[in-house]
């Protein structure tokens, strides 16, 4: 036994000795920059002229996607050293770590006889020198925006994790006229812009387009016949229809995540309650009853909870209630007004507006919250809408008055960290966006 | 006036006459005000914000940091003399031992009874050491150790008898030369921002370098994981970037010390900027 | 020559209709008697039809009640007709909180004056939050003027 400790004893401290000699030596780094990643793209190569069009077409779409998300910085062709002509060689690697691309996209487009695009495609870690994945793609060629904002997609989520966003559309009030007498149309367009086209004809009023999860309908508010009230609109068709038979105005209308329910606002006699609708049975449930301002609802993710807007603290402050309208517990209390909670796809955040010493904000909280944070300020900023990666915020933005001129009402998009701040280019002024989910 | 009289006078009166009693309740509610007000703890502490803890960098501090380079060339005649002298010694050892066998043939069997009754002591000394066993270990090793501490500070000295210079008395790595280490990585690491805050997104890369600096090896420890947490992958794939860039050939690392730095591990750790 | 005269006749009728107006123009929708900067109900242009309120607020304040004590005058002496009341804001708020606020702001009105003695049938109620400013401008002047609610005459019924 003595014999038995001895040799374990000795063995122990052997071992300390031995790992203490060999201790290899590590060093904590703990910041970097942030920049957006810079990466090349060569162009999609086709075989023929047809080929090349649509190569070009679909390479200029894909850079432009990702430049746009901040997130990426596709360097100019014009710098690249080597011009990849064939889609199944290995690229030289060292002539683009020499322009610094961290990643490389090579592609190929080909038609066939039946007017179909195939696209084959490869993304390239230039430092570790391998391939990082591949992908191919076919599709009409009338479609041609679509795989390409797929491509954009695909190359997003391999190099951040995060799932894309490009591939989705923007519903949102387009703007003209004197302020007294504004003209508002509801209007949708591809994200980039694209695809533009007006979805009602300015003649009455018409406030806060949401989507449907499906994608083919929207909820809004509009005064038809003077009477404001909510309605669906059936996007392909144009066809729009009242949303349940309320007895005052009913407002602030949004989807529940499965796109059964439309929740909303109904106001009468200067009091103005949450109801949600099923839009099956057309039974409605009222769900808060506080005398006073609820408005501005919004669903989880899973449909679990509910945000919405209520004054009965005394100010507009932002709380949480359960589907059934039960354990409300408000979650606002920072300085001043908050409003229009709008709850991420991702779960984690709430985004809202804030009014506070004369200015507004856009903000985000998680659901518990915490960690308040601001991201965008203005003389006017309102209303956010999530992009479905839950990474960027859209929302309408008025600028400062120009001596005593009033600013300009237009859509701006922030990425979650309070950069890359970009307008969205929209052939008139703008208000209220609603972006559109994925398509499953 | 009466209205005077009737109260102020005789509360006067009451308050002179009793005087001796009032301050006594004066002086002990003061005294008991005092005993709660320090006494007893603050309910309405206010609520302490713990701010989110900073990163805090564990540094190696070697025996002896880097210090300016001082030539304190000593000629090789020295070692020679030591040499000499442990030689002359050794000699007049074995003279002595040569006297010692002289002087035992003159022994009287007297002597010899004696020198029987020293061995038996010297017996039971041994005997009593017995039980402690394992402190012989333990001195052994210990012996062991002093041994192997002599034989690397002896290595060292026959080493540092060419150039005694200061610069050689370092160890591991100073704190000026990790700082270096970690400035030259950190300008080429470009960290994904706005990942979401999935915890721990620290990622460690282990790199082999060549004499010049350059990386000839890096690899991902945690492979495993890439596959499973998307998030991480972009992280780690972010840090390995930055290993392999060309712009971070040439490492800044002390060529004397390339033992100590030819296999690193660097952490990147995206904490205090991702989780905003 | 023609050109001239076509334009002298179109601009002596448009004179002549303004003038039959009394210096006041009737706003269609609201069948409301328009002179720079006021409206009224009534022809005789007496009966002021807008009030005002403080920020974040819907409480009548006693100029506004005053104003509407003549409205109930009006009202009572015109027995036929029906009202519909809207509810203003200015732009500094939310676009929904500013329509709930709006709808508070008119049923104030509307219960005012039924508490008053108008039957509650004759009165309906609109909300058009900060869609439709009074005074164009982002300063203090014009939002002062936007918080209103005015009675107008209910052209639908």
């Amino acid at each position: 036994m003595k014999n038995i400790k001895k040799i374990i004893f000795t063995f122990l401290i052997f071992i300390l000795f031995v790992v203490n000699a060999n201790a290899e030596l590590r060093i904590d780094i703990t910041s970097g920059y942030t920049e957006p990643t810079p990466i090349g793209i060569n162009d999609f190569i086709g075989t023929n002229d047809e080929e090349k069009i649509v190569a070009k077409q679909i390479t200029k779409l894909v850079i432009a996607d990702l430049n746009n998300s901040g997130l990426f910085k596709v360097i100019d062709p014009k710098a690249y050293i080597q011009k990849i002509t064939n889609p199944s060689i290995i690229p030289k690697f060292p002539d683009w770590k020499v322009i610094n691309a961290q990643a490389l996209i090579v592609g190929s487009t080909q038609l066939n006889e039946s007017g179909n695009i195939r696209i084959e495609f490869r993304l390239w870690d230039v430092f570790a020198e391998q391939q990082m994945a591949g992908w191919a793609f076919s599709t009409t060629r009338s479609n041609w925006r679509q795989i390409s904002h797929r491509i954009a997609d695909k190359v997003y989520e391999r190099l951040t994790g995060e799932i894309g966003y490009f591939d989705t559309r923007i519903a949102y009030i387009a703007e003209s006229g004197p302020q007294k007498k504004r003209i508002k149309r509801l209007a949708i367009m591809d994200q980039d812009g694209a695809n533009h086209r007006f979805l009602t004809d300015g003649n009455n009023l018409v406030l806060t387009p949401r989507f449907s999860p499906s994608q083919q309908e929207l909820t809004y508010l509009s005064y038809i016949g003077r009477i404001p009230r909510v309605y669906l609109l059936d996007i392909e068709t144009g066809k729009q229809e009242i949303v349940g038979d309320f007895p005052g105005m009913t407002f602030a209308p949004r989807f529940s995540p499965y796109g059964d329910h439309v929740i909303m606002s109904l106001a009468t006699d200067g009091n103005s309650d949450i109801y949600s609708y099923n839009l099956k049975t057309n039974i409605r449930k009222q769900l808060t009853t506080y005398r006073g301002i609820d408005t501005s609802p919004s669903y989880s993710p899973k449909g679990k909870k509910i945000a919405f807007n209520s004054d009965r603290g005394g100010s507009p402050q932002i709380y949480v209630m359960n589907n059934k309208g039960k354990k409300i517990k408000r979650i606002s209390f920072g300085k001043g007004r908050y409003s229009t909670p709008v709850w991420s796809p991702r779960g984690d955040y709430i985004a809202f507006t804030k009014y506070f010493n004369d200015t507004f904000y856009i903000g985000v909280m998680t659901p518990e919250g915490k960690g308040e944070r601001v991201i965008s300020k203005g003389f006017l900023v309102e209303g956010p809408t999530w992009t479905p990666n839950g990474r960027m915020i859209a929302y309408t933005r008025k600028d400062y008055p120009i001596k005593k001129k009033e600013g300009k009402t237009r859509i701006f998009l922030i990425d979650l960290t309070g950069f890359h701040e970009k307008e969205v280019i929209t052939p008139l002024e703008a208000s209220d966006p609603a972006w559109s989910p994925l398509l499953d | 006036m009466t209205l005077n009289n009737l109260i102020f006078l005789p509360l006067k009166k009451e308050i002179l006459e009793k005087k001796n009693y009032l301050l006594q309740s004066l002086a002990f509610h003061i005294l008991i005000i005092i005993l709660i007000y320090y006494g007893l703890p603050n309910l309405f502490r206010y609520r302490v914000e713990f701010l989110p803890p900073l990163p805090i960098e564990i540094i190696n501090i070697s025996d002896k940091t880097t210090a300016p380079q001082i030539n304190f060339k000593k000629t090789p005649d020295t070692g020679k003399n030591k040499t000499n002298y442990i030689d002359q010694e050794d000699v007049k050892y074995d003279n002595q031992i040569k006297t010692q066998d002289d002087s035992s043939e003159v022994i009287d069997t007297k002597e010899v009874k004696e020198i029987i009754k020293k061995k038996k002591i010297v017996k039971l000394k041994e005997l009593k050491k017995k039980p402690n066993q394992l402190q012989s270990v333990l001195k052994s090793i210990e012996q062991v150790k002093r041994d192997f501490s002599k034989k690397k500070k002896n290595k060292e000295e026959v080493k540092s008898e060419e150039k005694v210079t200061p610069t050689n008395l370092g160890i591991n790595l100073s704190i000026s030369e990790v700082d270096a280490i970690r400035r030259h990585f950190e300008k080429c690491w470009n960290i994904p921002s706005g990942a979401r805050e999935v915890g721990n997104l620290a990622t460690e890369i282990k790199v082999r370098f060549n004499k010049e600096g350059n990386v000839v090896d890096a690899r991902i420890v945690d492979i495993s994981r890439m596959k499973r947490d998307r998030f991480f992958r972009t992280a780690a794939e972010s840090a390995l970037r930055a290993v392999l860039n060309p712009r971070c050939q040439n490492a800044p690392l002390p060529q004397d010390k390339f033992d100590k730095w030819k296999n690193l591990t660097l952490n990147f750790d995206p904490k205090s900027i991702i989780g905003y | 020559m023609y050109i001239l005269r076509s334009i002298s006749v179109l601009m002596l009728t448009v004179f002549l209709y303004s003038c039959a107006q009394q210096g006041g123009i009737v706003d269609e929708t609201t069948g409301l008697y328009e002179k720079p900067g006021m409206s009224y109900l009534d022809k005789q242009m007496s009966v002021p039809a807008k009030i005002y309120f403080d920020y974040d607020s819907y409480l009548l304040d006693s100029v506004a009640e005053g104003t509407l004590d003549i409205q109930v005058t009006w009202m009572d002496e015109n027995p036929a007709k029906f009202i519909l009341i809207e509810g203003h804001c200015d732009e500094r708020g939310t676009r929904e909180y500013n329509l709930a606020l709006g709808e508070r702001r008119a049923n104030s009105v509307k219960e005012y004056l039924a508490s008053m003695g108008i039957d509650e049938s004759r009165l309906n109620i609109v909300s058009y939050g900060k869609e439709r400013p009074d005074e164009e401008g982002s300063h203090d002047d014009a939002w002062t003027l936007n918080r209103r609610s005015v009675t107008t005459l209910d052209v639908d019924r």
